[in-house]
């Protein structure tokens, strides 16, 4: 097999990271990124993009640290480039309050952000509400500029970016020889997978330059999260709910939350509304599979249901599913040479 | 009670905001003036960028330290008010570099979150092997200013556009107190020789990604000789120029280079900034901050100047400080003066 033609189906930030990283891993590969949405479009968009990694109950917490290592270190390089501002990765400090002290003190991440300790007498007066914190440092992924920068390298590596809606898997074996499935809340419908359901965002985007640090409270609700140009401001966690539009009391409860942790938001200007499915699962789907209709075979590789933390682990999900995508086209050519013989 | 401020720098607009709030109700005669020829944003203290950062090291003065933990307290208390946007206020984390192992400095326990910077945080800054992180604030001249203003002008006190020749022309007109915040001019006012222009160019851009202060130290090229990055409300500010005895407020060919590409190598994503203004000020740079009476005999009358100068490249650091001990000497002038009965009560 000369050149596998790969196609990756979704260009957010999982699909777009596969595709490149199936590019370095396959540079004979001819990989193509077909997606209904592109940026600004994307579910990605909405994020804050911050690398803080959310636990998933199901898969080992060796795998997460190792996905999110690979991504910290991947953009810690970025940020400390001439790409840096162009790609959207900045660095930024701040904490995690606590209303009352966690059950882990210590997150299976704290080695691989920068700096991390818990946060002095000193600091928690500005949170009366709150008993307990972490002070760190860590990256940001400013969107749209990351994916608008993935694209970039993808097209200068030889990519095709093509708007389509895919609607089954299947109909892309005469294509290509190997359709990696980055869909996230899309593979509810393209794969009927049972176990991905959608927790609902609700985030306000806000311009509040002075803002340079981040705030988020612990329990995951409340979070304040400066950004290149636009503070994000959430956030809700709402499982099941497919709506995609913004709720006005919501909105009020937001602003409201974060106003009681950084009560300088009251003069926060040109407030966006905007609302993300987050393509959750009990454990990341990074694996192969192989469907087949009538004889034929259609090798896949699924990297999705990164739920509330697709950016903390994108990079090494990808990396992995290259991988797998190695191992498929090894497959592949395993078996064209056996048809030789 | 006339009561001349000459000056409209931070200092000269705090002292008289710290006097006015202490002492307008307990003297119903008081009338407070200011005088100057620069106002915001043409100040020296427009031009600063605002990080609440003292020198390395305080020499030794103790009432120095002791003023700029007063205005760090005083700002960080006024963080939660709705007000803290408005004077242009907010907190802000960033990252001391050195190329060899420092003394803490003064202010290690001021700050908060003060600590020694991890191997993996130094590989951000090639070339500098050591270094602090902590939490500060920044307090941005162009927004505090009109913010002094704005209280100043509620509260009824009045603003001269003049230049003052000396104290003479303002007892002359019946002024029983001045106060001289006069800066790098005070020269003008009264010889100094500990008086001397500590000259700074900086280059503000547009980097909205920076989120941390970087300030680099050079321990034998002195402070504020090595490149450093400070990240405000809106502009982002470069610099690393000090230079002792010169008077020039031109911009710099060479210093903007050296500016520039020191900032670059420090900040390799800083190369696609875009560059909106530039700007040399003098810091007014003395061995101690001169914050003392000083009695005039004007014929049957005593005069009364207290000189608040020399601040250095710490002004906005140590303002408030200043301000509270130059309102005790006013406290002192008033009641020897028998108008005032006791001195307001206590105060840090």
């Amino acid at each position: 097999m000369a050149s596998p033609k790969v196609a990756v189906v979704g260009a957010g930030v999982i699909g777009l990271s596969t595709a490149l990283c199936i590019t370095e891993t396959c540079p004979s590969c001819s990989v193509t990124v077909l997606s209904d949405q592109f940026s600004p479009n994307t579910m990605s968009d909405v994020a804050a993009g911050m690398l803080i990694p959310h636990t998933y109950p199901d898969t080992p917490i060796h795998r997460q640290k190792q996905w999110f290592k690979e991504t910290f270190a991947y953009l810690f390089a970025i940020s400390n480039s001439a790409e840096a501002s162009e790609a959207g990765i900045h660095l930024v400090s701040g904490w995690q309050v606590f209303k009352s002290t966690p059950k882990e003190e210590l997150p299976f991440w704290s080695d691989i952000v920068l700096g991390f300790r818990a946060m002095s007498e000193a600091e928690l007066l500005k949170f009366p509400q709150h008993r307990f914190g972490q002070a760190f440092t860590t990256l940001k992924c400013d969107c749209p500029p990351y994916l608008l920068w993935l694209e970039k390298r993808l097209k200068a590596a030889g990519t095709q970016l093509y708007t389509r809606k895919v609607t089954d898997l299947w109909e892309l074996h005469s294509e290509y020889d190997i359709v990696v499935n980055c869909a996230g809340m899309g593979a509810h419908q393209l794969l009927g997978d049972k176990q991905l359901f959608p927790v609902r965002g609700q985030v306000l985007k806000v311009h509040a330059p002075w803002l340079k640090q981040f705030i988020r409270d612990g329990d995951g609700l409340t979070y304040i999260y400066p950004g290149i140009h636009r503070v994000t401001l959430g956030g809700t966690r709402e499982k099941g709910s497919w709506s995609l539009s913004p709720d006005a009391g919501t909105t009020r409860d937001i602003f409201d939350r974060c106003c009681s942790l950084e009560p300088s938001l009251q003069g926060a200007q040109d407030i966006e509304v905007k609302v993300g499915l987050r393509p959750s699962r009990q454990c990341v789907r990074v694996q192969r599979e192989v469907l087949s209709q009538g004889g034929v075979e259609l090798p896949v590789v699924h990297n999705y249901g990164h739920g509330a933390g697709g950016f903390s682990v994108h990079r090494g999900t990808a990396k992995e599913a290259a991988h797998l995508v190695g191992e498929c086209i090894s497959a592949l050519q395993g078996s064209s040479s056996r048809a030789k013989l | 009670m006339r009561v001349a401020v000459i000056g409209a720098g931070v200092i000269g607009l705090s002292s008289a905001l710290c006097i006015h709030e202490q002492f307008h109700g307990l003297v119903p005669s008081l009338e407070l003036e200011v005088y100057a020829d620069r106002f915001t944003p043409h100040t020296t203290s427009d031009g600063a960028a605002g990080l609440w950062q003292p020198y390395l090291s305080d020499h030794g003065n103790l009432q120095e330290t002791l003023w700029n933990k007063e205005t760090f307290d005083y700002l960080l208390g006024h963080m939660h008010s709705a007000a803290a946007k408005e004077m242009g206020l907010f907190l802000i984390s960033g990252y001391n570099l050195f190329t060899e192992p420092a003394p803490d400095p003064s202010w290690k326990n001021i700050v908060l979150g003060f600590r020694n910077l991890t191997p993996k945080e130094l590989e951000l800054f090639p070339g500098y092997s050591y270094g602090w992180f902590n939490t500060a604030l920044m307090l941005e001249g162009r927004s505090y200013l009109p913010w002094l203003t704005n209280r100043l002008t509620q509260r009824g006190v009045k603003f001269f556009h003049k230049k003052v020749e000396s104290f003479q022309e303002l007892f002359s007109q019946g002024v029983d107190v001045v106060l001289n915040c006069s800066g790098m001019r005070s020269g003008d006012l009264q010889p100094d020789p500990e008086l001397q222009p500590g000259r700074g160019q900086i280059i503000k851009v547009l980097a909205p990604w920076v989120k941390h202060f970087i300030i680099t130290h050079n321990l034998k090229s002195g402070i504020y000789n090595s490149p450093y990055i400070i990240p405000g409300s809106e502009f982002t500010v470069l610099g690393g120029i000090y230079q002792h005895g010169n008077w020039s407020e031109e911009n710099s060919a060479k210093d903007h280079k050296s500016v520039w590409d020191s900032c670059c190598r420090l900040l390799p994503a800083l190369q696609k900034a875009k560059i909106v203004d530039e700007w040399s000020g003098l810091r007014p740079a003395r061995p101690s901050v001169r914050l003392e009476r000083e009695s005039i005999r004007l014929g049957n009358r005593q005069a009364e100047v207290i000189h608040n100068y020399g601040h250095g490249g710490f002004g906005i650091t140590i303002h408030w400080g200043c301000a509270m001990a130059a309102a005790r000497l006013f406290g002192n002038i008033l009641q020897e003066k028998k108008q005032l009965a006791t001195p307001p009560g206590p105060r840090l």
